[in-house]
């Protein structure tokens, strides 16, 4: 059975969503480093998604669904908010010398980096990124 | 617990900060906040964050730690870390957070290194008496 969570476009209830979705990922068995990463990439998506495609002054609704296809976890990250495509950012500058590099845009380039794969798509007019990790 | 910051007493130029907990979204502020002093405070050119019960962080908690380095950096000090559990070294390792002569896996190592510094400081010293 895959797992599904909804929450709003609240960073107040983000720890909660996470904590359940890692909660159930260990229950299943998942290793402990996956699980982590899980957790991480649910982070960075939704709150990406909070401060970007949903706005905290509208109401929004944000979905997970985690999924495990033999040795792939699929995380499908959805919410209803403006369009917005979290990968059309350029990657973070991180071998410029420490006083020329920003101090943010790490959270998608830390889910790319993790991810065997991340891809996002416009469908039923929600933004629903499909990250998947590989379970080892 | 969300995160625990407790700074350890002044030794020399060095001051420690033991973060325990998860470094988030959630907590980065309170990590801002409890190490500025420390940042502003001048007679500290190496700040030691040793992380051994740090058992979680993201991005947000990378920028914190990413923004109390180059703020030493600007004025010539020095961010170390030391006891980096799995997944903190993993996200460390993946941003460049800290470069990789700064991380140590242990105290002992750390130790080591910062009494190496001492000896290298005072034989400067002397030589310039």
């Amino acid at each position: 059975m895959p797992l599904q969570l909804e929450l709003r476009n609240d960073l107040a209830c983000l720890e909660d969503a996470v904590v359940a979705l890692q909660q159930r990922l260990l229950h299943d068995g998942l290793p402990q480093a996956v699980v982590d990463d899980a957790r991480l990439i649910a982070e960075e998506v939704l709150s990406n998604s909070i401060r970007h495609g949903c706005v905290q002054h509208e109401v929004h609704s944000l979905a997970i669904r985690a999924e495990r296809d033999g040795k792939w976890l699929r995380l499908e990250f959805s919410d209803d908010g403006a369009p917005y495509d979290p990968l059309v950012a350029e990657a973070p500058a991180i071998d410029a010398p420490i006083q020329e590099r920003p101090i943010g845009g790490l959270g998608v380039f830390l889910v790319c980096e993790i991810a065997e794969s991340v891809a996002y798509e416009r469908k039923d007019r929600r933004n629903v990124l499909l990250v998947v990790l590989r379970i080892h | 617990m969300d995160i625990e910051i407790a700074i350890g007493t002044p030794h020399g130029d060095t001051r420690r900060v033991h973060v325990s907990g998860k470094l988030d979204t959630h907590t980065f502020a309170t990590f801002d906040r409890e190490v500025a002093p420390l940042l502003e405070d001048a007679t500290i050119s190496t700040l030691v964050l040793d992380l051994d019960k740090l058992t979680y962080i993201s991005s947000a908690g990378v920028r914190s730690v990413f923004k109390a380095r180059k703020v030493l950096s600007a004025r010539g000090g020095k961010l170390l870390v030391v006891n980096l559990q799995p997944q903190i070294r993993k996200v460390f390792d993946i941003v460049k957070a800290v470069p990789v002569a700064d991380v140590f896996a242990s105290a002992a190592e750390l130790d080591a290194y910062l009494d190496e510094m001492q000896k290298r400081v005072t034989g400067e010293s002397q030589e310039e008496d």
